[in-house]
């Protein structure tokens, strides 16, 4: 097992949280036997699931964990209150949830998870909302007023008199270049053949 | 008559490839099924010496015979142990050559692991035997049902992940030994892997495609798949559709008489009740819900039911506010409506604006702007995927027109109908 742990410790040292998920899960298969031993990173496994945005896989990990791993892991017991959490989608004590004091294992993902929270967060508000007042605007991204109006003005939304935000619609992209519009047309071409026949 | 020994030395010598013929013919032989019989307690230690990869074939029939004379009610963990370590490391070319003899030791692992009750130490194995069975990923094999069905017992949803996501074309029983109950335990374990994985559309595909298979009995798979579909219906989009016009009558009707409380859940909620009520009825058929394992998908239809009302207030009204949301759809205030409707926003199911200056809710058209790069890639893709099906389909087409029992029946047909036309009624007389 250390072999397999070790490709995983690998993974996260790179910062390539996506991938730690499947790898556990691959290892995990290799030996059975694996989620009942005290040394599997069973809050990472589970993290690392939330962090692809795999929470059925999450949910999962916790199903296969037998009851006593359960019982003797309070940042298990924490992981799983998280998943709860966002499976619910329960915006605004997720940020709640995810302080816990985590493992030194644990923290970059953690730390990482709460990045892309945010900027998740960020960009479901300025779909959502036409206008949001800045303590809610905190809530939902889990950080102080202050803060959340530097975020708001980062998106480029006003901050009126009144404390509340104007939310502008996300800019539709842009027109596609020459050479995608040759391709494009190389397709269409391609389809006619084909519905011709 | 030989000794096992003597068996052993045969596969070893005759294991290159211009032998391999003569050798399934060996091992076929009913001499040689008799001395692997009656040496039962020695085929593990047979196997053990010989190799995997070289010796495919040889180690394919031992173990199958082994797996004949074991108990799949106990379990045999050594026998267990030997066919996990065989599979992974066998050669596809070699086993394919005895396509049931494989299928056939590969349910008796799925038998081994369950007895034992150790599901998860089949699931690594039986997901490389697959590989090995399959000519190409768009075919069907037995194992595909096993596979799924260690899974699901050992809540390793995502390792049937790639499998159970690709799109099967092939059903070719000659290279495969795929049965019809093969195919329909596909679609149903296969179903609840998508169920599991939340992934409603594709499960309600898979399950369609069980309910759709031509049959003249009702089978216990089929009447499961009708009941999980009807449920997975429910939660997904609020109703039931209408069962295709090819569906078996047999079927049909069983969707309206078999389904017991299930069909009663459907017309409740197609009758506009409210939550609590139909929380109260599925609390009242709770024993026969349990017994079909359908717990867990009646309380995600009750809870859909709450969003499905929302969801119709957008057809209605133009703005709303919270306050006549909550109390239009049910819920206890303005906070819950608001927090419902972000939901829903954030899972793409309800297009809408929150304005907290007025408390109100815009609903807005679906006012995506398709010239954006992303869905003209969207819609290349689907193109692309349907030419390559439509492409499928014309070879299908073929295959099917050339083939000689299509042909001897169209042929008798046609001829009966010719025979009809002459004996039947002269032409008319000429008018004057």
């Amino acid at each position: 097992m250390e072999a397999l742990l070790a490709s995983v410790s690998k993974l996260i040292d790179s910062r390539q949280y996506d991938e730690v998920g499947i790898a556990l899960d691959e290892a995990e298969l290799e030996d059975p036997s694996a989620l009942s031993s005290e040394q599997w990173p069973h809050s990472l496994h589970l993290l690392a699931h939330v962090y692809a945005g795999r929470l059925e896989d999450a949910r999962f990990v916790y199903k296969r964990t037998p009851e006593d791993r359960r019982q003797s892991s309070p940042e298990l017991a924490a992981a799983f209150a998280l998943l709860q959490r966002l499976w619910v989608k329960d915006y605004q004590h997720v940020w709640a949830a995810l302080q816990f004091a985590w493992s030194a294992q644990v923290a970059p993902l953690a730390a990482a998870l709460a990045e892309r929270l945010r900027s998740r967060q960020l960009s479901l508000v300025g779909r959502a909302y036409s206008t949001i007042g800045v303590p809610k605007l905190a809530a939902l991204l889990g950080c102080s007023e202050a803060e959340a109006t530097q975020a708001a003005s980062g998106e480029g939304w006003a901050v009126g008199q009144d404390g509340l935000v104007e939310v502008k619609p996300p800019a539709v992209g842009a027109a596609t270049s020459s050479a995608a519009a040759e391709q494009a047309l190389q397709r269409l071409a391609s389809y006619v053949v084909h519905l011709e026949i | 008559m030989g000794t096992l020994d003597a068996l052993v030395a045969q596969i070893t010598a005759l294991s290159g490839e211009a032998d391999l013929p003569q050798l399934l013919n060996q091992l076929k032989s009913n001499a040689q099924d008799n001395v692997m019989r009656q040496s039962a307690g020695g085929l593990l230690a047979a196997v053990a010496g010989l190799d995997a990869a070289a010796h495919s074939l040889g180690c394919l029939h031992l173990l199958e015979a082994k797996a004949r004379t074991t108990n799949a009610q106990q379990g045999d963990r050594e026998f267990l142990e030997a066919a996990c370590r065989f599979l992974p490391a066998c050669t596809p070319h070699q086993v394919c050559m005895a396509p049931e003899k494989f299928a056939a030791l590969c349910r008796a692992v799925k038998a081994h692991c369950l007895a034992l009750g150790l599901p998860k130490r089949g699931v690594a194995p039986l997901r490389a035997a697959v590989a090995k069975l399959c000519p190409s990923p768009d075919h069907l094999t037995p194992i595909h049902a096993d596979f799924f069905q260690l899974c699901l017992l050992s809540k390793c949803y995502g390792a049937a992940a790639t499998l159970v996501e690709a799109d099967i074309f092939t059903v070719d029983p000659t290279l495969t030994a795929c049965t019809p109950t093969d195919v329909l335990l596909y679609c149903y374990y296969g179903a609840l892997i998508e169920i599991g994985r939340r992934r409603y559309a594709h499960a309600l595909d898979l399950l369609l495609t069980a309910i759709t298979a031509p049959t003249m009995v009702l089978n216990a798979i089929t009447l499961a798949c009708l009941k999980k579909f009807m449920l997975v219906s429910l939660v997904h989009a609020g109703a039931v559709p209408q069962l295709p016009k090819y569906t078996a009558p047999i079927v049909t009707r069983a969707a309206k008489n078999e389904c017991g409380a299930v069909a009663e859940l459907v017309k409740l909620c197609t009758q506009d009740k409210s939550a609590a009520e139909l929380a109260a009825f599925a609390q009242g058929k709770q024993a026969e819900f349990e017994q079909d394992g359908n717990v867990g998908l009646v309380k995600l239809a009750i809870e859909g039911h709450a969003k499905r009302q929302i969801q119709k207030l957008t057809q209605t009204y133009l703005t709303l506010s919270l306050a006549d949301l909550a109390q239009q759809a049910g819920l206890s205030g303005p906070q819950e409506a608001e927090l419902a409707v972000l939901r829903m926003i954030d899972a793409g199911e309800v297009h809408a604006r929150i304005s907290e200056r007025d408390g109100m809710v815009h609903f807005l058209e679906q006012d995506e702007a398709y010239h954006s790069e992303a869905t003209s890639a969207a819609l290349d893709s689907l193109i692309g995927r349907s030419i390559d099906v439509a492409a499928k389909l014309a070879a299908f087409d073929l295959a099917v027109s050339s083939d000689r029992a299509y042909l001897t029946k169209t042929e008798l047909r046609s001829q009966r109908k010719a025979d009809v036309d002459q004996s039947g009624p002269p032409p008319e007389a000429p008018g004057p």
